[in-house]
């Protein structure tokens, strides 16, 4: 018995102690999902409104207007290029400590094999970084087992995925708090881009300041073909997300909304985006195409052909709370 | 499957739940079930070479009448089965050749024999139980399913140790209940044999590689530490992967052989290879020097005797001259060193080395580990010209200053892991050290104070999950001793 004993209090402690490594060993300016967490762990502020999403939720939905406008809390969850079954995870997790009255997801999430980012770099680069310190569950390992390119050991164990890391160690990996503030304190121009400035600019201001940098001449093309077109199927390991996303916004009894943001797509996303549309009106669940529903300005409501402005996202954010308002009274 | 492999953790997690709830009555059939499993996921087209050796052997074991002659059917039959199979890629190319020269059509691309897997080690095996059984050593098994186990038992099929019938079926049939203790220790084997093979192996093999890849271009020192390199991985590969197999054995309760007692510890050829590999070492002078006559029959038939053994063993190892000249430079250093004392101490006394001193202790470990090292560059080498050219490139342009400039890490080890495999090879040769005087690492550790125990494990846990090396791009299939 007392070697029985022994025995259970070491693996308990060895995978506490793998456990704690994970958030030495994983890259943390590299991780949003981990500097996001981390970041509203200090806020410790719940909200009525929850964003979700890749780079365009962020883009288009600014929870700045929402608490100046309407004084609703919201806060904008996305993360930069993040997959609808990656998006069902983190909704999963955040549920369970901070349940919203109305969720928004953008839908880019359900094109991870057609779009203007390759599918190489959707699954292999940005997928493992945005899931791999999602805390371990039977669903995660589901998702792990649907999108076939990750790897189940290391998108647990970021110890094992960044053992190369032990040789580049410094003080900020063992900062368990590290968050964006505190990237920004030592800011280094080659490693980051325009989103990562943005998404500093999210906690200081809880909302999206970019400003227009193209004037977008062809994209008037898009637009006009953007009612004719016809459906597409969506792959079944990502439709199974958006029946997850439902089901789980049922059980914690929170409104869903689902939008697409306007940016250049492939024929076939607006084919999908159409089908989706489809899909969730027999479902009996809100879907706006804001490409359809909004007038866009092309000369000053986008960022670049991928993204809306701050004009572009008041647009969009005026929109959706309008939305919002029809299904809830705050 | 390979035994590293989370496919093989899976697969072992669970044939230990079954065994240990098993009633103890049925575990051997669980074993030969799984084992045969096992074997067949590498490929079931192996199942049928296996059957055939146990079968022979088994039936011939049984014979009454012309045992003899039987005998040695059975034997020439296996050794023929092996011979082709393992060697028909380099039959068929001397055939074509042929072939070419009287006009005739090539017929090699025709044929595509399997080499299954342990092929060289189950043989042996078989060939060892009907020879004990003809001496009388041992009785004929009566059950072919036992016999099959035997031969096929999971954690030695792969790489060995090649196991004798007389030792591994008591532990095969006797009541394996389950001891905590005896299960912790093999559990711990198991954790020495991983850093052994994935930390140091796997990782000192990058420059090996490339100091063999790239012997041409290369001189001096370069190769002279490319060489010793060599001769790490090999014995952290292939002794980590037997520690593997033995404590996977050893968690079921059933104890395989030491197959590697500290070689690199010996102070002569002879004493090394009585530490290494020591099944095969075993078998080949039980098998093959004692019954030519080992030194019984004067000088010059013990010479004689010596180099057949050795030249069995370099061409059991694999098919080229590289083979035979590395099995036959093992003969001929004890061939040499027989004739040599009077010679060899009239150098130490000019050297003013006392006998017993730490001086000769140190002069003999410094010879015999350099005729090793000269001796793995053969084996390693993939043809004898090759082996030369790298031997003649390491002795020109000796240049110790190379040491100094960074082109030594810039060969796939960098300076902060050539470190830490510094750390670990010299941590591995000390812990060789200590327990070559006085007793096995495992017990050393298992019965030190409770702190420091689980400090060690936690160290070499840590040790294996950052600095192995695996993930994306290692080849699980790549050990050393499984390929022949």
């Amino acid at each position: 018995m007392k070697k029985l004993f022994a025995t259970l209090l070491f693996i308990i402690l060895l995978i506490y102690a793998v456990v704690s490594s994970n958030n030495i060993f994983i890259d943390k300016t590299n991780n949003r999902y981990y500097m996001l967490e981390n970041e509203l762990k200090q806020k410790s502020e719940t909200y009525d409104v929850q964003i979700y999403g890749s780079c365009h939720a962020y883009t288009s939905f600014n929870p700045m207007y929402l608490i100046e406008k309407y004084n609703i809390s919201s806060y904008n969850l996305s993360n930069p290029s993040e997959i609808i079954p990656i998006t069902y995870l983190r909704m999963l997790e955040r549920f369970k400590y901070d349940t919203p009255k109305v969720a928004v997801v953008e839908i880019w999430g359900t094109n991870p094999y057609e779009t203007y980012v390759s599918t190489e770099d959707i699954l292999d680069s940005a997928t493992p970084v945005n899931i791999e310190l999602l805390p371990i569950s039977l669903e995660k390992l589901s998702v792990i087992e649907d999108l076939e390119t990750l790897d189940a050991i290391e998108e647990n164990f970021a110890i094992i995925k960044y053992k190369d890391r032990v040789s580049e160690q410094s003080l900020n990996d063992l900062d368990f708090n590290y968050h964006f503030y505190k990237a920004n304190a030592i800011y280094n121009p080659e490693r980051t881009y325009w989103l990562y400035e943005e998404m500093i600019n999210r906690f200081e201001h809880n909302g999206y300041k970019s400003t227009p940098v193209t004037s977008l001449s062809d994209y008037p093309e898009q637009q006009a073909k953007v009612f004719d077109i016809d459906t597409l199927e969506i792959e079944a390991n990502i439709i199974k997300y958006i029946d997850k996303i439902i089901t789980l916004c049922d059980k914690y009894n929170v409104e869903l909304i689902f939008y697409r943001a306007p940016y250049r797509a492939t024929e076939n996303e607006l084919r999908k985006a159409n089908y989706l549309s489809n899909y969730l009106e027999e479902k009996n669940i809100a879907f706006y195409d804001l490409e359809k529903e909004i007038h866009f300005d092309y000369e000053k409501d986008f960022h670049d052909y991928e993204h809306l402005s701050i004009y572009g996202s008041e647009k969009a954010t005026y929109f959706l709370t309008e939305k919002i308002l029809q299904l809830i009274n705050f | 499957m390979n035994y590293i492999s989370l496919q093989f953790v899976n697969f072992f997690i669970i044939i230990l739940i079954l065994y240990y709830i098993m009633p103890l009555r049925l575990r051997n059939f669980l074993l030969l079930g799984t084992s045969l499993y096992f074997y067949a996921c590498f490929d079931i087209a192996y199942v049928p070479f296996l059957i055939f050796v146990a079968l022979s052997t088994f039936i011939v074991a049984k014979v009454k009448k012309r045992k003899k002659l039987w005998l040695w059917v059975v034997i020439s039959a296996n050794v023929l089965l092996w011979f082709i199979i393992k060697f028909h890629y380099f039959i068929f190319a001397y055939l074509d050749q042929f072939l070419g020269i009287v006009k005739l059509p090539p017929i090699g691309d025709k044929f595509s024999i399997l080499v299954p897997v342990g092929i060289s080690y189950y043989i042996l095996q078989a060939i060892a139980y009907v020879l004990d059984v003809h001496r009388n050593k041992i009785e004929p098994e009566t059950k072919f399913w036992k016999y099959l186990l035997f031969l096929s038992y999971f954690p030695a099929i792969v790489q060995g140790p090649i196991s004798r019938y007389d030792k591994l079926m008591p532990e095969l049939t006797k009541s394996k209940k389950f001891n905590y203790d005896t299960f912790a220790n093999n559990l711990l084997l198991v954790l020495l044999g991983l850093v052994k093979k994935m930390v140091i192996a796997d990782r000192i093999a990058i420059y090996a590689n490339y100091c063999f890849n790239n012997y041409d271009s290369l001189s001096g020192f370069t190769l002279y530490l490319g060489a010793i390199a060599y001769s790490i991985q090999l014995y952290t590969d292939f002794s980590g992967c037997v520690d593997i197999c033995r404590g996977v054995s050893g968690m079921l309760g059933i104890e395989l052989a030491e197959n590697f007692n500290h070689p690199y510890m010996a102070t002569s050829i002879k004493e090394f290879w009585g530490k290494w590999h020591i099944s095969l070492s075993s078998w080949l002078k039980d098998y093959i020097y004692i019954p030519l006559g080992g030194n019984r029959n004067g000088a010059l038939r013990k010479n004689f005797n010596l180099l057949a053994t050795f030249t069995v063993s370099g061409i059991w190892h694999g098919f080229g001259m590289h083979y035979i000249v590395w099995g036959a430079l093992q003969a001929i250093s004890q061939i040499t060193s027989s004739y040599t004392i009077t010679l060899r101490t009239t150098i130490k006394q000019w050297l003013k080395i006392e006998k017993d001193s730490l001086s000769e202790r140190f002069y003999k470990h410094f010879i015999t580990l350099h005729l090793i090292l000269i001796s793995w560059i053969f084996f390693r080498a993939e043809n004898l010209t090759i082996a030369f050219r790298y031997i003649c490139n390491m002795f020109t342009e000796w240049n110790i200053l190379e040491l100094m400039n960074n082109s030594l890490f810039d060969q796939g080890v960098n300076f902060f892991y050539f470190i830490i495999l510094f750390i670990h090879i010299a941590v591995l040769f000390m812990s060789e050290y200590y327990a070559n005087k006085h007793k096995n690492m495992v017990l050393i550790i298992r019965e030190s104070h409770i702190f420091i125990r689980w400090s060690i494990y936690f160290v070499l846990i840590y040790d294996l999950l950052l600095f192995g090396v695996y993930g994306s791009g290692y080849d699980t299939s790549g050990f050393l001793y499984g390929g022949f």
